[in-house]
């Protein structure tokens, strides 16, 4: 009984200190960790509709965000289209994307902004053939209205064509990017 | 032993991934380029460093008992600290690395070490060990990335040497292609180190 004690007692210190110093260096980096994810979801914005330079966001009552894209720095004018921000269940993290889309509805592109899938099937999502410049999963997407993105197994222009072995991955991202212009149809209307 | 013997056991008589053949599964999903290589290789280095550091200075205090979890949470937090460093200072590596930073945990060379030097031997030496074995694991982590970088990419560390005819051999960037790369350049090492003793 008092090895027992002797023990977990020295474990405990031991995992005591070690949380102090992760809880350290975790305050030291939570700001600058804040605004390399801000940045790259800024970046996602701009490469899912090219040309806009200023996002405005904005919520609905149910907790969609969405943001109004404009032309100049100022924000004057009319919106150049919206992005919304696609929220998909992927298979083991929460896919986020940003939907570009033209004040038509119709996609401009998607840039997948975060997910943690499993590395060498659902990471494709991401993954850039050599000679390209964009995803090829992504690049699908452009010009679709919410209608052509059923995932599928062969590449045609009726559907998405799915990741080998990452179904899942493929279907969360193409769901969220039709629930998502459902979502600003509703905002535009 | 003498200090030197020490640390320059980690760069080639007991190097890690040739001679441990610990370490492989980072190995095999990392070194597709150099600079993930060094990334990875630096950042193990520092995890062996602080967990050598730690372990050491408590090898008398820890009880045989509960060795093994006393060194995972020691571990554990400097990986984590690796981690939260990189994504805050260094994000584009940390994105590239992905998930095999907190995989670091696992690799077997830091719990290695902890377990076969650092819980024996007094920090000066756990010190130099780790430097050794973190620097031979760096260094073959980038041996491995130039070969399949240059073969599979055609370029190293981003920057395109191979000549506008060479086509790359894809395979060389998936997982088969780091097998057969690390299966050969093994070989080699092998080769070389029989060629020394023979001496």
């Amino acid at each position: 009984m008092k090895e027992i004690v002797k023990l977990s007692g020295i474990l405990t210190i031991i995992t005591l200190v070690a949380a102090g110093a992760l809880a350290r260096v975790f305050l030291m980096t939570r700001d600058l960790i804040a605004a390399v994810e801000a940045e790259r979801e800024e970046s996602a914005r701009r490469a899912a509709l090219p040309g806009a330079v200023a996002f405005k966001p904005d919520t609905t009552a149910d907790g969609f965000v969405y943001f109004r894209a404009y032309a100049d720095q100022e924000a004057s004018g009319d919106p150049v289209g919206y992005v919304g921000l696609a929220l998909g269940k992927g298979y083991s993290s929460q896919i986020r994307t940003m939907v570009g889309v033209s004040p038509q509805l119709e996609i401009i592109g998607i840039k997948v902004a975060f997910q943690q899938e499993t590395p060498g099937l659902g990471t494709r999502v991401e993954e850039v053939r050599k000679g390209d410049q964009d995803p090829w999963f992504q690049t699908q997407f452009k010009g679709r209205t919410s209608e052509r993105l059923a995932v599928q197994r062969s590449a045609d222009s009726n559907g998405i064509e799915a990741i080998t072995g990452a179904t899942i991955s493929s279907r969360a991202v193409a769901t969220s990017v039709r629930e998502t212009i459902k979502k600003m149809g509703s905002v535009l209307r | 032993m003498s200090s030197w013997k020490v640390f320059i056991r980690g760069l080639w008589e007991e190097i890690p991934i040739f001679r441990l053949l610990l370490g492989l599964c980072p190995t095999l999903a990392v070194s597709t380029s150099v600079k993930n290589g060094i990334g990875m290789g630096l950042a193990a280095t520092f995890v062996l460093l602080g967990s050598n550091l730690v372990i050491s200075l408590l090898r008398k205090a820890i009880p045989n008992k509960i060795r093994i979890p006393a060194f995972i949470v020691v571990i554990a937090t400097f990986v984590t600290i690796v981690d939260l460093a990189m994504h805050a200072y260094t994000p584009d590596l940390h994105r590239a690395l992905g998930i095999f930073i907190p995989l670091i945990v696992v690799n077997c060379i830091i719990l290695g070490r902890a377990e076969a030097f650092a819980s024996k031997y007094g920090v000066g030496y756990s010190l130099l060990d780790a430097l050794g074995m973190g620097l031979g694991f760096t260094i073959v982590l980038c041996v491995i990335g130039s070969v399949r970088e240059l073969l599979g990419s055609g370029s190293i560390l981003g920057l395109t040497v191979a000549p506008a005819s060479f086509r790359p051999v894809l395979i060389f960037i998936l997982p088969p292609g780091g097998f057969i790369a690390l299966a050969m350049l093994l070989a080699g090492f092998n080769f070389m180190d029989a060629r020394r003793a023979s001496k």
